[in-house]
């Protein structure tokens, strides 16, 4: 058996985030293609992010006809209290840009005095 | 566990400029997303976000509660959030700064997505193992 990537790994990237979201959104395994179209990113890049996940236990692959079709395993998702950490690392990152924002604006205000 | 997120932190200036970066659509922009948003209760707007494959980006969102300098929430619904979630702003004046909390919640309709999805994947042992659980963990 493959060594297991680690799940947070996985899901601390913006762009496998996004896959993964792509996946929840849909009843059925999808295409690696469809996921590609929705992409501004060359294939390798999104195959690459494709497998992190699958080493993660995030999603599974199965080659059907001419493609590899992708599906999210949910079971392993949930480890990671479900949706609301993607949201979590979305304010982290947010509010961190607020706080520099903020505070770089305060030091503006104060030097002009 | 309720799903919620809380977000603490400490920034380096005074409520009344942080409560402005909250609030002023034009300065939201900047940390945040677009948006029309304004301080107002009642106020319906939007937010938008880069759109992502499953997701065209649109946040619809209303005013729920204003104290100026102090709270600001507002409901937030877009893409795979079937129920509006709520993202309130606490403010705080605290050693020369602000310590400001984010709390974001009310994630029940994307808990039952993945419910749903659950079942229609079949998985015996999550619905009666795990799914008790988020139920308890919902209510």
């Amino acid at each position: 058996m493959k060594e297991r990537r680690d799940v947070f790994f996985a899901i601390a990237d913006e762009s496998r985030r996004t896959i993964l979201m792509k996946l929840a959104s849909e009843e059925e395994p999808i295409p690696i293609s469809a996921i590609i179209s929705g992409f501004g990113t060359s294939r390798s890049a999104v195959a690459k992010h494709i497998k992190v996940l699958e080493e993660s236990g995030l999603v599974s692959t199965e080659f059907r006809g001419r493609e590899n079709y992708i599906s999210l395993e949910a079971a392993k998702l949930e480890e990671v209290y479900e949706w609301v950490f993607f949201f979590e690392q979305f304010w982290i990152g947010k509010i961190h840009k607020l706080k520099k924002m903020v505070e770089a604006n305060y030091k503006k205000t104060n030097t002009k005095k | 566990m309720r799903p919620q997120i809380q977000i603490l932190s400490f920034i380096e200036a005074p409520p009344h400029m942080v409560w402005r970066s909250i609030t002023e659509a034009e300065l939201i922009s900047q940390w945040l997303m677009e948006t029309d948003i304004r301080p107002v209760p009642g106020f319906k707007g939007y937010f938008k976000m880069k759109p992502m494959p499953g997701f065209d980006g649109h946040i619809t969102c209303e005013v729920l509660e204003v104290i100026e300098n102090r709270v600001f929430e507002y409901s937030w619904q877009g893409g795979w959030m079937k129920k509006p979630t709520t993202v309130r702003f606490t403010l705080e004046e605290k050693d020369n700064g602000t310590l400001l909390v984010l709390e974001h919640r009310g994630f029940e309709g994307i808990l039952g997505n993945l419910l749903r999805r659950m079942m229609s994947g079949g998985w015996k042992k999550m619905l009666t193992q795990k799914i008790p659980s988020l139920i308890q963990a919902m209510s």
